[in-house]
């Protein structure tokens, strides 16, 4: 149809694909946080081989950390919307204390106030989602003060006071019980990241979110239903926020109404992280579950080698910040092969 | 800020311009002279080189050497800095008003000072009895300057748009040696209802009264005669008539802007009665639109254009369900449905689809792959016992890169990384793969080359002849509505005023149209 030296030709571009990153980069960015991982344990078993490389400490860094890695996979579903959760760290704080004062003040059943914190943490994001579509706030600002909010009923029911004693079967199924030498909140975790995983990239509803994430007004115009879908991400987020709190209570084998706020931000820098990495460019399941341990097992290590506890902060804060400047830099590099 | 008066005020010429882009001359030695006191008309079709000229003057663009701006009092030398017009005395008030909703009218008015001067702080009640003194003199009422400029109407937000430019004029640093001054209004009554436009061509008088000139930029011929002592006619990127307005008719306003003499008579074909319908569309309203009617067979390509402001690029959302309509109904195939409740999901049901015209913000992910975007709407045909099938996902994406000749034909590659042309055949190939029965295109290939525009257009074609897709195809390219459309219908104060079948399908002739169409709605 056009002849040779058609202007018109030279616009349409090669047939055969083009690129100008190297496939090495690629997939440097890919493997880049498993790779520091290994690095990490390379470095810490190095310095100090008779604490870091202990079974114990191994065990301790794969399973007691669990929770942390169960919150940023419950993060990462509305990120994936486009949406936060900074309510998350409450939802795992008010589950945890409902098991403490439920189970082990009250003596309900263990599994009955299993369904309980549950049940709350399904109704906390249903409530956000609700809040956020129906008046159209940002969830941001309704999930920062429903955190704080949930965090006010945690005082509120505990009085102020940690509970221990919470049932041994809660205690037995999280961390006593082993498979492999390793307890099995361990393989809880893979379990979530896995059906996470099947979720985002073998459902319609798992590629749907995407749309919601990337393109708003793309996903409306395509006929996705996204204000279903967003409150969806959220009751999600909500119920492992929920499920990190049992695991929570399981692992210490009590409730205490302070320490688990401190999880939101390490949350954030691995679901962040993990967005760098194995798919760049997107918050996925493995990348977060890499990226989360790769920051325990950094704090752990500079622990063993007895830094002082500030540096637990710094490592965190200064992960979220290098994490987000990473994400740009790929985007940056991505938008440069265009031009 | 006294009053100019006429004696004082000098003409403005414009001498020499010409502006290329790579081939295409948009400017070609245009020169043009505004009388001070005066109203001056600038008409023209769409790319006949108006908004060149107003960006030229604006200092947008840069004229070819030779090109001289004379104001009267100081020399003019390009290229023009990005504020500098406001020294030589010229304002500016662009199609879309440059207001910013969220901010209140005094902020509004107040933003040009606080980006241009170095004013450490603020006076808010001397800057509001200011702004009233300003108001009262322009006779602009019932405007609460603490209002949301959003919560206005579109025409108090034309009138504030305008006198914030005039009053850039007056109050500009040069003043003592400025004696002119040109207000220049880019198609500011497109969307004006009739009361407001008499309400605006006052405030032009009193303007030109003051000795400044107006050059008023609209389609809208009628009202181009009825307040202008001059006009220009742009064609081409040439200036190919420059008469009083006195010896002007709207004809022959339109045969020089179109270039050749009108034909009479509205002929209008019926539909064929062979084929079956595929959509039908009635008392449609909501936005712009004002109770459309229309129809489209199976297989049948049906344009639907005006000018802004007509309506027409209104209705493809409407029927969609992308925008709200107020009251109507559509039928596809035996099924009625009421489009005051129509949403995207429940027209995709219907088979309808819609195709929009901004690709990068509503019609693609542009973060995803090519793989991603196509298969969207197919996602159901790809699952296997397991979920859905990546491979089957990756052969439907390329077999559709292969139709559609989407290039380069790489199935993960990002959409932000194809060239636009490429960008809008996936949009095509998302849309035309999920087996609709009828598309809506809103301006299919704005911002799209030459050679991915004429592959569009065919494929637009093919599915529309293949599989008897009824395709409604809202476009203010009248070059592509003859290309494509088997009968294009003309919108004017959002209605369909007239028809035109395949036969009498011209360029001109749709423009010609589109201007009576206006025409036929001036009260």
């Amino acid at each position: 149809m056009h002849v040779n030296g058609d202007p018109l030709v030279m616009d349409r571009g090669p047939v055969r694909p083009k690129s100008r990153t190297s496939s090495f980069v690629k997939v440097a960015e890919r493997i880049g946080v498993p790779v520091a991982l290994l690095i990490v344990i390379v470095i810490f078993g190095f310095l100090e081989p008779s604490t870091f490389l202990t079974t114990g400490n191994l065990t301790t860094i794969l399973a007691s950390q669990a929770v942390l890695v169960v919150l940023t996979l419950g993060l990462i579903i509305p990120l994936r919307a486009g949406d936060y959760d900074l309510s998350i760290a409450g939802t795992l704080t008010l589950s945890a204390m409902m098991i403490g004062v439920l189970n082990a003040h009250l003596g309900m059943p263990i599994w009955l106030a299993i369904v309980c914190a549950l049940a709350m943490g399904v109704s906390v994001g249903f409530i956000n989602g609700f809040l956020s579509l129906f008046f159209r706030i940002d969830p941001f600002i309704v999930t920062l003060g429903m955190g704080t909010l949930l965090l006010g009923i945690v005082l509120l029911i505990s009085g102020d006071q940690t509970f221990s004693g919470v049932s041994t079967g809660l205690v037995n199924v999280v961390i006593i019980d082993r498979f492999l030498g390793v307890p099995l909140e361990f393989y809880y975790v893979l379990m979530i990241a896995a059906v996470i995983h099947y979720v985002f990239e073998y459902t319609t509803v798992g590629k749907r979110l995407l749309f919601v994430g990337t393109g708003r007004e793309v996903a409306r115009l395509s006929g996705i239903r996204v204000g279903k879908l967003r409150i969806g991400a959220l009751v999600s987020s909500g119920f492992l926020g929920a499920l990190a709190g049992i695991i929570y209570a399981g692992t210490s084998g009590s409730a205490d109404p302070s320490s688990g706020a401190s999880f939101l931000l390490p949350a954030f820098a691995a679901a962040y992280l993990g967005a760098t990495t194995i798919m760049p460019g997107r918050f996925n399941p493995w990348g977060a579950v890499v990226a989360a341990y790769f920051l325990i097992t950094g704090v752990t290590g500079l622990a063993i080698l007895g830094i002082n506890t500030w540096v637990q902060d710094v490592f965190y804060g200064g992960a979220l910040i290098i994490a987000v400047v990473m994400s740009q830099l790929v985007r940056r590099r991505q938008q440069q092969d265009i031009a | 800020m006294c009053p100019l008066t006429v004696e004082q005020s000098v003409s403005i010429a414009l001498n020499n311009f010409s502006v290329a882009f790579g081939d295409t001359r948009a400017l070609d030695d245009v020169s043009m002279r505004i009388m001070p006191g005066k109203v001056h008309g600038l008409v023209g079709q769409n790319g006949s080189g108006k908004s060149t000229l107003i960006k030229v003057l604006a200092g947008y663009h840069v004229p070819e050497p030779g090109a001289v701006i004379d104001v009267g009092v100081r020399p003019v030398t390009f290229p023009l800095s990005g504020s500098s017009f406001q020294g030589y005395g010229m304002s500016f008030v662009h199609q879309d008003l440059g207001l910013i909703p969220q901010l209140s009218v005094l902020e509004n008015f107040l933003i040009r000072e606080l980006s241009s001067k170095s004013q450490r702080w603020i006076n808010w009640s001397r800057e509001k009895e200011r702004v009233n003194l300003t108001f009262e003199r322009f006779q602009l009422r019932h405007v609460d300057l603490m209002a949301k400029v959003g919560s206005l109407s579109l025409a108090q937000q034309a009138m504030l748009a305008i006198v914030r430019a005039l009053e850039g004029v007056t109050t500009d640093p040069g003043e003592g040696e400025l004696r002119g001054g040109l207000l220049v209004l880019d198609e500011p009554t497109a969307y004006l209802p009739e009361d407001d436009k008499e309400h605006l061509f006052k405030l032009m008088r009193d303007v030109v009264a003051t000795g400044r000139s107006v050059l008023f930029v609209s389609h809208y011929l009628e009202e181009v005669l009825q307040i202008t002592s001059h006009v220009t006619v742009l064609r081409d990127g040439r200036v190919v008539g420059d008469l009083p307005s006195r010896d002007l008719t709207t004809d022959g306003l339109v045969e020089l802007i179109i270039g050749r003499t009108l034909q009479s008579g509205a002929v209008s074909t019926a539909p064929s009665s062979s084929k079956k319908m595929g959509l039908q569309v009635e008392n449609l309203r909501g936005g712009f639109v004002n109770g459309v009617d229309l129809h489209i067979l199976e297989g049948e390509i049906v344009g639907i254009t005006g000018l802004l402001g007509s309506g027409f690029e209104d209705v493809p959302n409407l029927i969609f369900g992308s925008k709200r309509a107020e009251q109507g109904v559509a039928r596809v195939g035996d099924t009625e449905y009421e489009l005051g409740s129509m949403h995207p999901a429940r027209a995709i049901d219907a088979g309808i689809v819609l195709i929009p015209a901004d690709r990068q913000h509503q019609g693609l992910s542009l973060s995803l792959s090519v793989l991603e975007n196509v298969t969207l709407q197919l996602l159901s045909q790809h699952r296997n016992k397991f979920g859905l099938s990546r491979s089957k996902m990756l052969r439907t994406t390329e077999r559709l890169m292969e139709d559609f000749d989407v290039r380069p034909r790489d199935p993960l590659r990002k959409v932000s990384e194809l060239s636009g042309g490429n960008q809008q055949k996936v949009l095509m190939a998302k849309w035309l793969a999920s087996d609709p029965r009828v598309v809506l295109l809103d301006e299919p290939t704005r911002g799209v080359d030459v050679g991915s525009r004429q592959d569009i257009l065919m494929k637009i074609r093919a599915a529309a002849i293949r599989d008897g897709i009824s395709v409604l195809c809202a476009s203010s390219e009248p070059d592509q509505l003859v290309e494509l459309c088997d009968r294009v219908l003309v919108m004017g104060g959002g209605r369909v005023v007239s028809e035109l079948a395949r036969s009498e399908l011209t360029k001109d002739r749709i423009v010609e149209r589109c201007y009576s169409a206006a025409a036929s709605n001036v009260v």
